[in-house]
């Protein structure tokens, strides 16, 4: 069922306050366009609540990572508190034009303007530049929801008709949301917005830092003391947390989720290969407890079992999750550390480039072998495009997956069984103990 | 009995045919001279040590980048090359970059291509579409291939 929306021209007050009283010609609320919900989380990533699709925000502030913004939740009344952070990405202004319809922005060059709600040679109308201002005069909702919307352009394109369907995905509210005041967090973690400062992430004061960081030393030894694998230790203790950072965590934590252990720029726990590292070091490579916990035990039954001399059989890992950033470098999986990014394996010596499952020297057989070991300790789902493998049904396609394995850690019995089974051999693993 | 025999075998024959796993992919048409390389690090004795893959050419995307090309000793002392980037559905490349070779102190095997591929090739691409390489000496083409650039995020 689709519905054709109007928009009346809310006047929202608070935002007016905080502009210093300055007149607005157009609305300053926000429309959530994420389907069927968009999480919010707080400063520090983690999910409290849910907007759903068409939910209406006010946003009063900005993470300078420029990509979350900090709203108001007037019209969720069960998110508490009533401020949180979202995804810019899944928000879209209600500012309205003079005849009345939503108004939006194109977001990126090149936005293909449709004849249909369909990918399709045949649906190609004109591609729309970066900033075409467009009136949106139809938004499927329900089931029949696809992230299509019909548009009006604001102003005629040589080439384009006036009408047509585009990605909502690629349009932005067209307002200024660097307007938005920073918002930082202090030592005592309230949150407090500045309009003229700048914040570095992860900036500390010093005494903030050596205080967790002796906490981090103590957490290590005593762990060691009682004969458990500090890295597990500090698993558990992010469990009973309910899922939160402790604070002087023994490895770096946020948001929940843990950093596997890295030894340099690409070496990792238990010998295998971090490729394609962020910056700064470690920022990709942060996972759930639970999927931490079982890609340890399986990188190191890998090593010990499948690979015990190295070479094309190291395990070569990428994306994980991100320390501050759920959503990142178009991710749509890789949000609450459960998924990892892993590269087809390759006969002969160990190479850091990338191949595909149709690379010459790719070896199918141990990466069937890894897939196996994988899915025994929990792993699920397993994306990866060989036709062979797809064929034997241990790998499904998923586009895009020609060359890498991405599997996921959910917290399953399989998972849990792996994890409490895990026991950290040293000699294999030094990293985890 | 026997004929039951040979038409099973038969069968089990075309069986196995169809399920043969593929044969080893053909070599690329620059094989012969050019490669890609990546540095890293690897513990190695309990001491972290620099090194570098060079492998055959390969699509780009996050999951698979270089850090540039690199020519063998079958490539002309005189070689140059140009990379080029040409988005989906686009008709002419739309970035290129061009170098001539130096020398290379990670392997003396290779020379290093005098050109910077983060013109052409973003590390975290956002738009699809292919990388070409062209090869000259001589004012001859050597060779010219041509790889995907995909966005594999998911």
């Amino acid at each position: 069922m689709l519905n054709v929306r109007f928009f009346a021209a809310p006047v929202s007050l608070a935002a007016l306050i905080f502009f210093g009283g300055t007149a607005q010609a157009e609305t300053l609320d926000l429309k959530v366009t994420a389907n069927p919900s968009l999480r919010v989380r707080t400063l520090n990533g983690e999910h409290f609540c849910s907007l759903r699709q068409g939910t209406i925000v006010t946003p009063i502030g900005r993470v300078d990572d420029g990509e979350r913004v900090r709203v108001q939740l007037t019209n969720a009344p069960n998110c508490r508190p009533n401020t949180g952070y979202v995804d810019k990405s899944y928000l879209r202004s209600v500012q309205t034009g003079h005849d009345g319809y939503e108004q939006s922005e194109v977001n990126t060059d090149g936005l293909s303007l449709r004849s249909s709600p369909r990918v399709d040679e045949s649906t190609y109308k004109c591609a729309l530049s970066r900033a075409t201002k467009v009136d949106i005069l139809e938004e499927p909702r329900g089931q029949a929801a696809t992230n299509w919307l019909r548009v009006k352009l604001v102003s005629p394109i040589s080439g384009c008709p006036n009408e047509g369907w585009v990605s909502a995905s690629y349009l932005r509210p067209a307002l200024d949301l660097d307007s938005l005041p920073v918002v930082r967090e202090d030592r005592r973690g309230r949150t407090e917005q500045c309009t003229d400062c700048e914040l570095a992430p992860g900036r500390r004061r010093g005494t903030d830092a050596t205080a967790d960081a002796a906490r981090a030393i103590e957490s290590r030894a005593r762990s060691a003391e009682a004969g458990q694998s500090p890295f597990i230790t500090a698993l558990n203790a992010i469990k009973n947390n309910r899922g939160r950072c402790p604070r002087g965590s023994a490895y770096p934590c946020n948001r929940g989720l843990i950093q596997m252990p890295l030894v340099g720029r690409n070496a990792a726990f238990c010998g295998s290969n971090h490729y394609n590292p962020d910056s700064p070091p470690g920022s990709d490579a942060y996972a759930a407890p639970h999927t931490a916990c079982a890609l340890g035990a399986l990188a190191q039954e890998w090593k010990k079992t499948a690979c015990p001399g190295g070479g094309g059989c190291r395990l070569s890992w990428g994306d994980i999750s991100h320390k501050t950033r759920p959503r990142w470098n178009g991710h749509v999986s890789h949000t609450d550390g459960e998924c990892i990014d892993i590269r087809p394996f390759n006969v002969g010596e160990f190479s850091n480039t990338g191949r595909t499952w149709q690379s010459r020297g790719y070896d199918r057989q141990k990466t069937r072998d890894f897939i196996n070991m994988a899915r025994r300790m929990g792993a699920s789902p397993i994306f990866f495009n060989d036709r062979q493998l797809r064929k034997e049904g241990r790998s499904g396609y998923a586009s895009g997956h020609e060359n890498h394995i991405h599997i996921c850690f959910k917290n399953n019995r399989t998972t849990q069984a792996t994890c409490n089974n895990f026991r950290v051999d040293p000699a294999v693993c030094p990293e985890l103990q | 009995m026997p004929r039951i025999a040979v038409i099973l075998s038969v069968l089990l024959m075309s069986s196995a045919a169809f399920s043969q796993e593929e044969a080893e992919p053909a070599p690329g048409p620059c094989h012969q001279y050019l490669r890609v390389f990546a540095t890293y690090d690897e513990l190695v004795n309990g001491k972290l040590v620099d090194k570098v893959s060079t492998a055959e050419l390969t699509n780009w995307s996050r999951n698979s980048t270089f850090e540039g090309f690199v020519a063998t000793k079958d490539t002309p002392a005189n070689a140059d090359l140009t990379v080029e980037f040409t988005k989906k559905k686009a008709k002419k490349a739309t970035k290129s970059v061009h170098g001539g070779f130096k020398d290379w102190k990670l392997d003396a095997n290779y020379r290093l291509a005098d050109l910077d591929i983060h013109k052409v090739l973003d590390k975290r691409p956002t738009a699809e579409g292919t990388y070409t390489v062209h090869l000259h000496a001589d004012g001859k083409n050597l060779c010219t291939e041509t790889k995907p650039v995909v966005i594999d995020a998911e």
